[in-house]
């Protein structure tokens, strides 16, 4: 086999904090290989989220296309219902699928939206997937048992946990982020002995593995990552976590420098990241904003109270359905992980009217302002501005950009934002692209690309024909002069109905949605 | 056409076969619960139920078994109950079940 590809996600990752690890030589396998290939920042999509920007990375299409927006999915249009996110939930063909109909195999493990994993030629270890039921996600049938024959092997080691989660982006406590840490470089590690393994016994054109402790551990330690970020711990303290910090990387780029030598010369390597990073050092209270507009009632006059400042809400996902009062509510933001919010549309309500009601909020949600006076939102965009397509109709109404880059809160709160105790990570528009391989330019650094090109590039560089329907493109200027004649030729667009193939959601009926409330209550998410 | 003790038998070789990686002991009947004996989280069975979605390819409401539970003093699911979800939906009628699963408590 020649010619192979290897496509590292990194979620998370910028180069504002890989660059200065590369200089101190906490990351020299990475220094290495930026300086034998070619480097630019990654423009993701919006909203700039795990799940829609890797759905977007591995289909090449928008949000508006491929129909994920957050981790959590509205059943139907007209429904106030979220399920969490699944591989049903994407509605465009990923890279394995297209590689697999060029008679491609392909390894993919722990990106997130591949449970059910796809009957594709190779191995899929699907992410998020709690450790009790990983077998069930491993396809095909015995690679569960096979990664359980690797030594020290601990299923825990690559689960979901949503209590963690959760804590990734609300804070915890500083003694808490050790542990944290080495969960991560654990984590990290078993995915290396999985890479391995397949390598050894089961090798395929295209081999894509996700790293998502960059995230997780920038979530919660950005303040001592950034120099710029402030911190109220004790300098030993501080110094202890920064160290941690420090670690996991010099950890992460033995793991990469091992993957970079799995590679032959005639390989194509590809590093990328789902979004960047920053900080975010307020919280907007969106709810609590909607209803002192008196768009949002809640059921019992006041909705759950935020305990501080960093409570964005994640214990209280799905509750909107029986918290608010929907006689009397006219737009919510059901989740804290997609700044999403959505308008109901009256019986009877006019395209017309529901577009002044949306240009009213788009208006009133530019204008709010903290207790200084200073702009929290930066950018408030309607659903036909970023999500034109086939799937525009489960997409939120209106997304919001806060000006810190970060997350809404969707719980009450007397005041509609307050200044964070500490600054926490968050996300930004810019992650990282490096790649290296034949073709690819040596030692270039160059501006920008999309998120979207990533695709494009995989399949150019595997000499497959790139589907009409791609809306990135091949980034010629990381290529070599004469790059262009390996393949990328446009293959003849499938039509929609194909690659929008999933299982049909049955549309739920008002009593169906009462008890999908008492179902989320029973399962946890909401009391 | 699977009769309901073909349902039971996929489901309870579903569960067999991931109980063994969570080292779960007991026997798995019809009356065993999903969180109160197989000690699983809500997310476990957020999972099993995509998964039997997909080993029958076709999509079942789970919301609506899984709404009578936040009504119950126990919220818990036996497998039994499940099965018989998962048969009514593949047989039409199942919100007769659900509606006499409620009524029953």
């Amino acid at each position: 086999m020649s010619g192979r590809f290897f496509l590292i996600g990194l979620d998370g990752a910028t180069f504002d904090v890989l660059d200065p690890l590369m200089e101190q030589g906490v990351m020299p396998a990475l220094r290495s290989f930026l300086a034998s290939g070619v480097g630019a920042n990654l423009r993701t999509v919006v909203p700039a989220l795990t799940p829609p920007a890797w759905a977007s990375l591995v289909t090449g299409r928008s949000p508006g296309n491929h129909g994920v927006f957050d981790f959590f999915a509205k059943d139907s249009p007209e429904s106030h219902y979220f399920h969490i996110s699944t591989a049903h939930d994407v509605k465009a063909e990923t890279l394995w699928s297209i590689l697999d109909r060029a008679g491609l195999r392909s390894t993919v493990l722990n990106f997130p939206l591949t449970f059910p994993a796809p009957a594709i030629q190779g191995n899929v270890v699907p992410g998020w997937m709690p450790w009790r039921q990983l077998r069930l996600g491993c396809r095909p049938e015995g690679l569960y048992d096979r990664i359980k024959a690797i030594p020290d092997f601990d299923p825990k080691a690559l689960s979901l946990d949503l209590s963690p989660e959760a804590k990734a982006v609300q804070g915890c406590r500083p003694e808490e982020l050790a542990e944290w840490v080495g969960f991560y470089t654990r984590r990290e590690r078993h995915w290396l002995r999985i890479v391995r393994m397949l390598e050894r016994e089961d090798p395929s054109s295209l081999t894509a593995v996700l790293f998502d402790g960059v995230d997780k551990i920038q979530h919660l330690c950005w303040r001592f990552i950034d120099p710029g970020a402030r911190s109220s711990a004790r300098p030993a303290e501080e110094e202890r976590i920064r160290e941690l910090c420090t670690e996991y990387f010099r950890e992460l780029d033995s793991i990469l420098g091992e993957l970079f030598r799995l590679a032959a010369p005639e390989d194509t390597v590809l590093l990328a990241s789902d979004h960047g990073f920053g900080a975010q050092t307020g919280t907007f209270f969106v709810n609590a904003w909607l209803a002192k507009k008196g768009y949002l009632a809640w059921a019992k006059g006041s909705g759950p109270e935020a305990t501080g400042s960093e409570d964005l809400g994640m214990e209280q996902l799905a509750r909107h359905v029986y918290l608010l009062d929907w006689s009397r509510t006219r737009a919510y933001v059901p989740t804290p992980s997609g700044n999403g919010l959505y308008i109901v549309r009256g019986d009877g309500e006019s395209r017309a009217e529901y577009e002044r009601f949306r240009a009213r909020l788009v208006e009133e949600l530019s204008e709010v302002r903290d207790e200084r006076g200073r702009p929290i939102v930066s950018r408030v965009r309607t659903k036909d501005e970023i999500f034109p397509g086939a799937c525009l109709s489960l997409a939120p109404d209106i997304v919001l950009e806060l000006e810190d880059g970060g997350l809404v809160s969707i719980l009450d709160s007397d005041t509609v934002y307050r200044t964070r105790k500490e600054p926490l990570g968050a996300h930004r528009p810019e992650g990282v692209f490096l790649a290296r391989g034949p073709g690819l330019r040596k030692g270039l650094r160059f501006g920008e690309i999309s998120i979207l090109d990533v695709a494009p590039t995989v399949l150019h560089s595997l000499g497959v024909p790139l589907p009409r329907d791609l809306e990135g493109a091949v980034p010629w200027e990381a290529f070599e002069a004469g790059g262009r004649s390996k393949g990328a030729s446009a293959e003849k667009a499938r039509p929609r109905e194909e690659v929008a193939a999933g299982a049909a959601r049955p549309t739920l009926s008002k009593e169906d949605e009462r008890r999908l409330a008492a179902h989320l209550r029973a399962l946890g998410y909401i009391e | 056409m699977k009769t309901r003790e073909e349902v039971l038998q996929d489901v309870l070789m579903l569960l067999r076969k991931v109980s063994e990686d969570w080292e779960y002991g007991g026997e798995i009947t019809p009356e065993t619960k999903f969180f109160a004996d197989m000690g699983l989280a809500s997310l476990d069975v957020v999972v099993l139920g995509t998964a039997i979605q997909e080993h029958y390819g076709r999509v079942f409401p789970f919301m609506q078994l899984f709404a009578d539970l936040g009504e119950r003093k126990i919220p818990d699911i036996p497998v039994g109950e499940w099965v018989d979800f998962i048969h009514g939906h593949l047989t039409g009628a199942s919100r007769d079940l659900v509606r006499a699963a409620g009524d029953s408590r």
